[in-house]
């Protein structure tokens, strides 16, 4: 294998040497040349390896002219496949663990929001990330079902994405939430301090419940405490001169912008809205606001003590997928 | 904000165990209970045997030997010089000696006189010794603990820190002793001895082992392991390790003998050769590592019949070994248990026939003691389920030596898991282990082996678990080791490195295929070293900070390593190595296998970009990640651009279908 993939890049470098240009149209294989370079033991030599130009030839056109949204962490299985957005870092991996538990027939596709790249501009209305996703979609998988799903602060993206896809007649089974957060979070000060402060104390109370002995919990509460005080009010992004972090953060400002000014509207399809445990009802998350536009939208809870931060990682994702699973049932072939 | 929502789906928790399982996984495992004289100390016991047997061998060390009336007699002395130094009940003293009969002497003596002494192995460094001197004092309100030890060995204790009494040089004062004997100080409720195990923070915690703990653990130990038979046990581990206490106190109550070896300096682990070699012992207490270096040995003339190994986990195969390797029977057992639990408290006779999995099992609870496998919340788990293994019992520990900290971390009072309303003190071992739908015990390492790796966490002791059971794998290490990247958010990939002894040469595609018929592909190593033998502490454990550092010519290739062979795959393969640190990379590397993830994809994709010009995205990575993969992807796309340029040369042209 390693003689053939060097003796035919050696027979490309030696046409790019000869100004010698080869492309398919069709099922034909087309040649322009200078006149004279095409010597007849070329062109044999073309002809006899013609099936794997241009097998070489569609492969390089398919990559160059895919969808650079579509993240494929498992691309192969039987299953409804399942479009994934991620949180508002946009990060494909955070899907990782949940796919990996999922299965090998479940097909799972983290969506990439646009600025991730680093070259593609971020863009700041969750309508706008939507409809891009949904033309990337679509011109990956034409035809659907298609299950969407989304993370955190993806979630408005996914369910906007899915009214999008089911305005132009694609099925779409299912809307699977995890964990997300209602735009109302962001946009009522109040709300958003609670909801901050419920995820400290939520994250210093699983901590402490660590901890051996009452003084030891004690300590750790007052290091706490102190590394708050010394905390500013406002947090700034440290300022960075790495083009790969500058873009991140820009990207993570944008997407905040436009879940903060986004107002989801209803939609008749099914929801089903995971969370990591019945106590994300309380916290600030405005879980409940999702059956404003959404009625009959299916509560999921994981075991009381998930962490709400990494509930689609290891060791929560089991848990997660299983409750997938079950919240999907009826939709199995 | 609390308005109560329609729950569908109930709460995914951890199985519940059924009740057929509780009763035989909790309940009926754990029906344990066995006499034992519980009033008595481990100095009555050895009392007894001197009155039955006075003329017998107790004790040899080359030519030279002590009667049980000559050991009883001398360590009368001992106590009775210590008691004239106010020695007594409630203090505590160091034995920092090589192994001798004195050293026996020693320990008899401190507990006649009703204290509890503390091994120091003689190899221990100074600075280590001064720790627990300084810790004895602190913890006995600055009483100046008692040292004894040997002449050659006096210049590693500081004078300012311990009273120092130097055995051989001084002999002549215990000779002036009565060597009548007086009645033992020692209580069944006093500490027997502290022995000092390494703490996760780097200073040594002392634990504490009752008379009672002790008397328990070699009532039973000399039952099973001696059958009323006088056994020769060698005494060559480190006193310091508490698998040595068998063999210092199981011989002493069943008339057997001590036969003493010391090993040479700097060859410690070679006196294990020496003791098969010398062919004067019946029963011999050792790791499987210290077996491991006997396998080879010519062992048809050896008297040896009984092996009780301990401390790691024991490959089948090395057991079936030993069997075939000794032409009369042998009785193989492997016991296992913390110093928090007095030397043992699981056991399991190796059978040739019915031991069919890689590691043989670590069995059944021993006499007295409670074995259980806990969720976080205390509660039993179910078969398959990975849990803590807590100890209950009779063994159990007094506690930590002048820690009630950690005394509280580690010893806990909860709902006895049998009845579910009574309460029992657990020892909360560090261990994880689940049970197999077979019903069988699996043990899967320290909890504290758990790292993260890629956002995930990840239990070490069940990568080795699982590597142990390829059947040609005798010894295994995984290791997390961190390589710092880019800049310091991207901080460090940690990397997953197998070390691995075999009796056979294997690949790592056979490795891999072995571990990923049962893990995750994040528990998956990324380096795989194999070594000739595994390094190991003087206690004959593995010692993983000894292990060596993995190097391009050590790490064994993921697949035999084929060099790029293109100009794009040799720049890919140099772009990737300097992004992931790593020294070089083949065709047929994997990205994401080489510890590619989150911020170093972004990274790759705009370097590639840059590099080839062409427009590389994160998709063609996951799609196609290795570098020969790649690199024909980024070929093509070259192609396809250069295709649609116009062309260089202006001439004439002529266009043809091919």
């Amino acid at each position: 294998m390693q003689a053939q993939v060097t003796q035919f890049s050696e027979l490309l470098a030696d046409l790019a040497v000869k100004d010698i240009k080869v492309w398919v149209e069709g099922d034909r294989l087309r040649c322009s040349a200078p006149a004279g370079a095409m010597t007849a033991e070329l062109r044999d030599q073309l002809q006899g390896r013609k099936g794997e130009i241009i097998a070489f030839l569609n492969m390089a056109t398919a990559a160059a002219t895919q969808q650079p949204a579509i993240i494929p962490l498992q691309s192969r299985g039987t299953r409804t496949p399942i479009y994934a957005v991620p949180g508002h870092v946009g990060a494909p991996f955070s899907f990782s663990d949940l796919s990996k538990h999922l299965g090998g027939d479940q097909p799972f596709y983290a969506l990439q929001p646009p600025g991730f790249d680093g070259q593609s501009e971020p863009m700041d209305r969750v309508e706008d990330i939507a409809e891009y996703f949904a033309g990337q979609i679509v011109q990956y998988q034409p035809v659907g079902p298609y299950i969407i799903a989304g993370y955190c602060s993806g979630g408005p993206t996914a369910f906007e994405l899915a009214k999008i896809l089911k305005k132009r007649g694609a099925a779409v089974p299912c809307v699977a939430l995890f964990g997300p957060l209602h735009p109302a979070t962001h946009q009522e000060l109040l709300r958003l301090l609670y909801f901050s402060a419920w995820g400290t104390i939520r994250s210093v109370r699983r901590s402490m419940a660590k901890l051996p002995t009452f003084g030891a919990r004690l300590r750790y509460f007052g290091s706490r405490l102190r590394e708050r005080a010394f905390l500013p009010l406002v947090r700034k992004e440290p300022v960075t001169t790495d083009p790969v972090l500058a873009s991140r953060a820009l990207l993570k400002s944008t997407a905040m912008a436009a879940f903060r000014r986004y107002t989801p509207t209803p939609y008749s399809g099914r929801v089903c809205i995971f969370l990591p445990n019945k106590a994300w009802l309380r916290s600030g998350a405005a879980p409940h606001r999702w059956r404003l536009v959404a009625p009959d939208a299916e509560f999921y809870f994981g075991p009381e003590d998930c962490d709400e931060v990494s509930m689609l990682e290891e060791p929560d994702a089991p848990a997660v997928a299983e409750l997938y699973r079950r919240a999907t049932q009826k939709l199995r072939d | 904000m609390n308005e109560v929502l329609p729950i569908v789906a109930e709460s995914v928790g951890l199985p519940p165990l059924q009740d057929a399982d509780h009763r035989a996984l909790v309940v009926d495992y754990n029906a344990t209970s066995a006499h034992y004289p519980s009033d008595r100390t481990i100095i009555d016991l050895f009392h007894d045997q001197v009155t039955l047997s006075p003329d017998a061998e107790a004790i040899r060390f080359g030519d030279a030997m002590l009667t049980y009336r000559q050991l009883d007699e001398r360590s009368n002395q001992m106590a009775a010089h210590l008691g004239s130094q106010g020695v007594g009940p409630g203090r505590i003293i160091v034995v920092f000696m090589e192994h001798s009969i004195e050293v026996v002497v020693a320990i008899l003596g401190v507990l006649k006189a009703g204290a509890a002494y503390v091994p120091i192995d003689a190899a221990t460094p100074k600075g280590r010794i001064a720790t627990i001197l300084k810790d004895i004092s602190n913890g006995t309100g600055g009483q100046t603990p008692v040292a004894i030890t040997q002449a050659r060995l006096q210049s590693a204790i500081s004078p300012e820190l311990a009273d120092i009494f130097v055995l051989d040089a001084d002999f002549g004062s215990i000779l002036d002793q009565p060597a009548s004997a007086r009645p033992s100080a020692a209580k069944s409720n006093g500490v027997a001895y502290i022995i000092f195990t390494s703490g996760s923070t780097g200073t040594p915690k002392g634990v504490e082992i009752e008379h009672r703990s002790l008397v328990n653990y070699i009532w039973w130990a000399a039952r099973v392991y001696s059958s009323g038979q006088p056994l020769a046990w060698p005494l060559f581990s480190s006193l310091a390790f508490d698998l040595t206490v068998t063999t210092l106190f199981a011989p002493l109550i069943t008339g057997g003998r001590i036969v003493v070896y010391l090993g040479d300096p700097g060859v410690k682990n070679m006196v294990v050769l020496k003791v098969v070699d010398d062919n004067a012992v019946d029963i011999m207490k050792l790791t499987p590592a210290h077996l491991a270096m006997i396998r080879d040995r010519n062992l048809e003339a050896t008297r040896l019949r009984k092996f009780i190994v301990g401390g790691e986990d024991f490959k089948t195969e090395l057991a079936r070994d030993i069997t075939k390797a000794i032409p009369h029977p042998v009785e193989i057992y492997n016991e296992y248990g913390p110093t928090e639990a007095t030397v043992g408290c699981m056991i399991h006779r190796f059978e040739v026939e019915q031991d069919r999995s890689a590691s043989v099992p670590i069995g059944v609870p021993a006499a007295n003691a409670g074995i259980y496998v806990l969720s976080k919340e205390y509660q039993p788990t179910g078969p398959n389920v990975i849990g803590e293994m807590f100890i209950a019992g009779d063994g159990l520990a007094r506690g930590y030596f002048n820690r009630p900290d950690l005394t509280e971390e580690r010893f806990r009072t909860a709902t006895d898991p049998r009845d579910g309303f009574s309460r029992l003190r657990l020892y909360k071992t560090g261990d994880l282990a689940r049970w197999s739908s077979e019903g069988r015990l699996e043990f899967l390492g320290r909890a504290d082996h758990q790292v993260k790796v890629g956002g995930t966490r990840i239990e070490l002791g069940e990568i080795e678990a699982r590597l142990l059971k390829q059947p040609h794998v005798q010894e295994c290490a995984v290791v997390a080791i961190p390589t710092a990247v880019g800049n310091a958010e991207e901080g460090a990939i940690t990397r997953l490195v197998a070390y691995y002894v075999s009796s056979k040469p294997l690949t790592v595609a056979e490795l891999r295929a072995h571990l990923a018929e049962e893990l995750l592909e994040s528990m998956i190593p990324a380096h795989y070293v194999c070594l000739e033998r595994m390094p190991l502490t003087s206690n004959g454990k593995i010692d993983r900070s000894s292990l060596p550092e993995p190097t391009a010519d050590s790490i064994q290739p993921a697949h035999e390593f084929v060099a790029p062979s293109t100009e794009t795959e040799k720049t890919l393969a140099a772009l990737w190595c300097n992004l992931l640190k790593v020294k070089s990379i083949g065709r047929y590397d994997n990205f994401f296998d080489l510890g590619g993830e989150s911020l170093l994809v972004v990274r790759a994709v705009a370097r590639m970009r840059k590099i080839f010009g062409v427009d590389v995205q994160l998709r063609n990575l996951f799609e196609r990640p290795t570098v020969a993969e790649l690199a024909e992807v980024i070929d093509g796309m070259r192609w396809v651009a250069d295709s649609r340029a116009a062309s260089l040369s202006g001439g004439p042209r002529e266009e043809i279908e091919l």
